[in-house]
């Protein structure tokens, strides 16, 4: 009993308001009690603005994956207003043009739950793509949040590479492309389309059946400038097809 | 002076836990997902791109061992001048940041509560870093010097 | 330093060097096996960016991308950009193969620094048809129009 307790061991809370009150002019002479206070009141009037904020999601990161034939990924973002005033949605902004995002309405009571609807238009992207939206509410309109569209967009066929070029006056050489087919998706069938440029002549050959083709190419002359592109059909084990097209240059 | 110990006490523990919690919080965050606080890094443009990486796996680390060595009482004095310090930096690379007029997520985080104003992270790190260092003054082995 | 022992100042450094080392075993561990960790590299993926007065000492041909919609190209582009983009990358590459030549260097753009188009376009062009030279303007259009007002 007569050792002195650890500074942050708490006195029972009858003593604590006791001396509380016998103490009030107290604090004056312990300036560093009210700059503790001043820097928790500080901290806690920024606190807010980060974890606290009144619209509450359900998922700020939506991943996705398309199929062949779609031409658009939508991804809706559902968020409940967990705050006890009605919250203004003040704006919603795509970071591309290609992706919009829409609001059934922009007032929400609290309890009230929405969502926002987001469509990405896919045009002749492929592979992964990340799309963010940012929302900004009149709670506070400085800061705001970022819901992510993460969309992955099968590419079906690997070119390797897809423009094959000649400088003038080289020599009348061949040159290789790879095709490739992405993913676990067997080529059942690939064709040139006819007829062929008659600057050029080809031939495709498989490397790997089913999986992996080349393409051999040569020029007629090389004397000009060229500019012409071989396309063909590639028909998957699944009966889905695709085009293909291969550009070829004399430069 | 003994009279006003149990208030300063509450006071200092409360201050603790606020600062412990956001780092250990922000930890966590930031810990979960490396590779999207690397990108936010990057993109403050200040650092180049093997430091970015190396940064957005180590710092998180530290902050948690800092806040955990906070709230542990563990190494404290030390936990809250690093704490204080890496207020510093990030009060340092907000504030320029800002000054360039970048549009990026603080980061501060991680990057799926992307909420973004740069202002208030400046504010933000400002006030911490001083509730560190008011801390670090209260701690026993300084206070005791 | 005061007169008093240093030792306190000492324990603190010690004890601070023992956090950042503590850290440092996570961090290795999860640069090394986090299921979500970066893919190491010495130079920043992407293509390079470079900006406008970079550009103007330069020598060789310049061919200027225009990677943003063709409703803001067509309201206003760099002169002599080509539209390139990939909401109709496959409409709109001919076009570029055709102004293309070997000596010349690509530069794409986009909106501002906030856009990513730029970037998906320059990568794209260089793993879709393998060429080089192909460069990214910092800042982008809003660049651009600030030294052209």
């Amino acid at each position: 009993m007569t050792a002195p307790p650890p500074p942050f061991c708490p006195k029972p809370a009858s003593n604590l308001f006791l001396i509380t009150q016998q103490s009030l002019p107290m604090p004056l002479t312990a300036p560093t009690f009210f700059r503790s206070l001043a820097a928790f009141i500080l901290t806690a009037l920024f606190l807010p603005t980060f974890c606290f904020g009144t619209l509450t999601w359900t998922t700020q990161r939506i991943e996705l994956t398309t199929k062949p034939s779609e031409k658009v990924a939508t991804g809706n973002f559902h968020f409940v207003n967990s705050g006890s005033e009605t919250v203004t949605i003040t704006s919603v902004q795509a970071s591309c043009g290609c992706t919009t995002a829409t609001l059934e309405k922009h007032r929400y009571a609290p309890g009230e739950a929405g969502e926002i609807k987001t469509v990405f238009t896919l045009g002749d992207r492929v592979g992964e793509q990340e799309k963010s939206i940012s929302v900004v509410t009149d709670e506070s309109p400085t800061a705001r949040t970022t819901l992510l569209l993460h969309v992955t967009i099968p590419e079906l066929l690997l070119y390797a590479p897809r423009l094959l070029i000649w400088n003038i006056g080289d020599a009348l050489g061949e040159k290789t492309t790879v095709i490739s087919a992405n993913s676990n998706r067997q080529i059942a069938t690939i064709t040139l389309t006819l007829p062929l440029p008659k600057e050029v002549t080809a031939l495709l050959e498989p490397v790997e059946a089913g999986m992996k083709y080349k393409l051999i190419v040569r020029p007629v002359s090389t004397t000009q400038v060229m500019n012409v592109s071989l396309e063909c059909v590639v028909t998957f084990a699944d009966a889905t097809s695709q085009h293909c097209k291969i550009y070829l240059l004399v430069r | 002076m003994a009279a006003i110990q149990p208030m300063k006490t509450i006071a200092l523990w409360i201050c603790r836990l606020l600062l412990g919690g956001t780092f250990a919080y922000a930890a966590v965050q930031k810990i979960a997902e490396p590779t999207a606080f690397a990108t936010d890094i990057e993109h403050f443009r200040l650092l180049p791109h093997p430091l970015t990486l190396a940064l957005a796996l180590y710092l998180p680390w530290l902050e948690l061992f800092c806040s955990a060595a906070v709230l542990a009482r563990k190494y404290e004095p030390s936990a809250l001048l690093l704490i204080a310090l890496m207020c510093g930096v990030f009060f340092i690379a907000l504030t320029s940041a800002w000054c360039r007029d970048l549009d990026i997520n603080c980061g501060c985080f991680g990057h799926s509560n992307a909420t973004s104003a740069l202002p208030w992270a400046i504010a933000r790190s400002l006030a911490l870093g001083l509730l560190a260092l008011l801390l670090f003054k209260q701690s026993p082995s300084v206070s005791s010097q | 330093m005061t007169a008093a022992p240093a030792s306190p100042t000492r324990q603190i450094l010690r004890d601070s060097a023992r956090l950042l080392f503590l850290a440092l075993i996570p961090a290795i561990l999860a640069g090394w096996l986090h299921p979500k960790r970066p893919v190491w590299s010495w130079s920043k993926p992407g293509v390079t960016e470079v900006n406008l007065s970079e550009i103007t000492r330069w020598s060789a041909p310049l061919i200027w991308i225009d990677a943003r919609s063709s409703a803001a190209f067509q309201k206003e582009h760099v002169p002599g950009a080509i539209l390139l983009n990939e909401d109709q990358w496959e409409q709109q590459l001919p076009h570029f193969l055709e102004v293309w030549q070997p000596n010349a260097k690509i530069i794409v753009y986009c909106d501002s620094a906030a856009c990513d188009a730029s970037q998906a376009v320059a990568l794209r062009l260089q793993r879709e048809l393998n060429l080089s030279s192909i460069y990214v303007l910092q800042e982008g259009w809003a660049s651009w129009l600030q030294s052209n007002p």
